[in-house]
């Protein structure tokens, strides 16, 4: 018995060798469901009819895995079902095989299909290119027909034209030729009625029937000796027209002539002192006038000349008589002219001898009273041109004396006027100037200092003596002392106040210094001599102001 | 001698128990250790298999386990665990298995996405085609009105 149970225990041992894995019930249903779920997966895969066999195999293990659970065989049936979860995959793995290559055959179904309608397409381009060759080149054949039938139509119109560009051509010479026969007739109308004006004209008019005809051959050689033809006629015309021009001129210059010889005879009064030779030379150049208009030159210029025979006596005479009689009318108006020149200065000169005017303008006077003496003689002697000149010398001396005078008084008044405004001045018109005089204590006693309170006397002063009316008149300021003192003292404090004055003048009163003349005159000029007062009048400033 | 043979008789017949027994458990563990070979060598070849079609890059996992499981089983033959060895032979074939099968599987689907991309293509050929035909005919009608 020992020997059995020693050998059930070691079949037992080779049987299942080591022992088998620890497997509990937790681990084996996780590997169940494991396993389901690939096996559900692969369903999901359509792995079971794609790929039955490993399907098939999976779902077989799987219930085998199943009984050796319910045999108790755990280890065994979890071994199951591991592989039948392994082998599932495998399933599914190749049910994603089939599905890819299934879609991989649709879509090269798909590419082939629109291989296809690409194909198509490009079948429908040839064929649409085609038509479109096959329209152009319709169009090219008509095309072609219209360019041919254009090009026989323009064919005919060149050969029309080339045929209109000869007759052109050979139309020019030919108007050349008509003009110049034009111009020749316009010079010379006569030459009209001459043979070689018809054979010209028989001559272009049958050139022109060459043309119309085309028979060119012809035309040139006729329209050659034509142009010889022409030009002859032309020379013709061109001398006979100068011919007659140059005794239509000559019958023109006679009648000018004879009219400016026959206007001067009646400048000349011929009408008084020669009427039969004037009448005569008026005859004849009518006559003149009239052989003009109908073109009888030469004997127009045959009158014409007879009438300045005429005219010429008529001017002759007349002219004597004329220039005898103007020379004493010419005379008798200086002579009147004189006296009335000479009258109406003397008037002037006595009307103005109560004025201003002599005295202010002696100069001037006294010159327009010589000019009148000296024309005055002059008109004793008949001297009536120097007379009328000497008057009008001595009017002019006056009227500018006048002007003068009234130009001086005026100023002088509105100096006058103005220097009466100035405050402590009196002011005395004087014959050629204006004396401003200021009294008071201009300055201190023994002083050369001006008193402060004058200030205002001496800017007005100025004021007035910078207006540009009074501008051009000269100032003198003259320093004025009493007899108290010392003679030489007194005489140089009036220096010095006369300087005082003047700088005030031109520092406060912006006056010119060259308009300026200050003098210190001590008490050599008293204006009071007698009385109580009289140092105080004698000292004093006096401002002279020049009016000439 | 009866008892002598009776007891050679009995020693025979336990030897013959016993050969039988090692036969059969021999005999077993030959046949399994035999199974296991072979199934190692399933899985080697399934293996290469999975390489070829290029699994290291699509199928890393079950191919790793699958060699993983392989070098295991090996060390267990090498343990003299045939029965173990079997087992995990078994389980690295069906890995590798699942490496190759996922692999072309992949494979399959990205010819699935090249053919999707020259459908579009073909399809952008078509409408561009199509655009050219719908110049062409404009240009036919132009020419046939004008």
């Amino acid at each position: 018995m020992k020997f059995y149970g020693l050998l059930f225990l070691l079949t037992y041992f080779i049987a299942f060798g080591c022992t088998a894995p620890e497997i509990d019930e937790v681990m084996l249903a996780t590997q169940f469901q494991d396993a389901q779920q690939a096996i559900n997966n692969a369903a999901e895969l359509g792995a079971e009819p794609l790929v039955p066999d490993e399907f098939g195999r999976a779902v077989k293990l799987l219930n085998f895995a199943r009984n050796s659970q319910e045999n108790g065989d755990i280890p065994q049936s979890a071994e199951f079902a591991y592989q039948a979860e392994l082998v599932a995959q495998i399933a599914s793995a190749k049910a994603r095989q089939h599905h890819a290559q299934q879609k991989v055959v649709a879509i090269r179904e798909q590419i082939y299909q629109q291989t296809i309608k690409s194909l198509e397409h490009e079948l429908e381009i040839e064929r649409t290119r085609q038509a479109i060759t096959e329209e152009q080149l319709a169009r090219t054949m008509r095309s072609r027909d219209e360019g041919q039938q254009q090009t026989d139509q323009l064919s005919s119109e060149i050969a029309d034209l080339k045929i209109k560009l000869r007759q052109a051509e050979l139309r020019v010479p030919l108007v050349n030729i008509e003009s110049l026969v034009n111009i020749a007739a316009e010079i010379h109308p006569a030459i009209k009625k001459t043979a070689d004006y018809e054979r010209v004209q028989a001559a272009i008019a049958s050139i022109v029937n060459l043309i119309e005809q085309k028979v060119f051959h012809d035309v040139e050689n006729a329209t050659t000796d034509t142009q010889t033809l022409v030009n002859d006629l032309y020379q013709l015309a061109v001398q006979n027209r100068e011919a007659e021009a140059a005794a239509k001129t000559n019958a023109q210059i006679s009648i000018a002539k004879t009219e400016v010889i026959i206007q001067r005879a009646q400048y000349f009064n011929a009408s008084q002192h020669a009427p039969n030779q004037l009448q005569e030379a008026s005859s004849h150049l009518q006559r003149a006038k009239q052989e003009l208009d109908v073109n009888r030159y030469e004997q127009s210029q045959q009158s014409a000349q007879q009438a300045q025979q005429a005219a010429d006596q008529a001017v002759a005479i007349s002219e004597v008589a004329e220039f005898t009689e103007r020379a004493q009318e010419e005379l008798d108006r200086q002579a009147t002219q004189a006296r009335q020149a000479v009258n109406a200065l003397k008037q002037k000169l006595s009307a103005q001898a109560q004025t201003q005017v002599p005295q202010l303008e002696e100069q001037l006077y006294e010159l327009a009273n010589s000019a009148y003496g000296t024309a005055n003689a002059a008109l004793a002697s008949k001297e009536y041109q120097s007379a009328i000149e000497k008057s009008a010398e001595g009017n002019d001396y006056l009227e500018r004396a006048i002007t003068n005078t009234h130009l001086a008084t005026s100023v002088k008044s509105d100096l006058l006027k103005a220097s009466r405004q100035i405050p402590k001045v009196t002011v005395k018109e004087q014959k050629n100037s204006v004396l401003i005089r200021i009294n008071g204590n201009v300055f201190a006693y023994g002083s050369t200092q001006l008193q402060e309170e004058f200030f205002t006397t001496f800017n007005e002063l100025a004021r007035v003596l910078r207006m540009a009316k009074f501008k051009s008149y000269s100032v003198r300021i003259e320093a004025h002392t009493s007899s108290m003192g010392d003679t030489s003292v007194n005489r140089n404090i009036s220096i010095g106040r006369a300087d005082s004055v003047k700088k005030f003048l031109v520092d406060e009163g912006r006056m010119d210094p060259k308009r300026l003349t200050a003098v210190g005159l001590g008490e050599t000029q008293p204006i009071v001599k007698e009385g109580a007062n009289r140092a105080e009048q004698n000292r004093r400033i006096d401002i002279i102001i020049g009016t000439n | 001698m009866a008892h002598l043979k009776n007891r050679q008789h009995k020693l025979t017949i336990k030897w013959i128990i016993c050969l039988t027994t090692l036969t059969v458990l021999i005999g077993c563990g030959g046949q399994l250790r035999q199974l296991a070979v072979e199934t190692m060598e399933n899985a080697q070849v399934a293996l290469s298999s999975a390489n070829a079609m290029g699994a290291q890059e699509t199928a890393e996992t079950s191919l790793r386990t699958a060699q993983e499981m392989l070098v295991t089983a090996e060390n267990a033959m090498k343990a003299g665990d045939a029965e173990r060895a079997y087992r995990l032979a078994l389980r690295a074939y069906l890995h590798a298995r699942i490496a190759t099968e996922t692999a072309i599987a992949i494979r399959e689907e990205a010819r699935v996405q090249e053919a999707q991309a020259q459908l579009t293509l073909s399809e952008q050929n078509v409408d561009e085609v199509f655009q050219r035909l719908e110049v062409i005919r404009a240009e036919l009608d132009a020419l046939r009105e004008f």
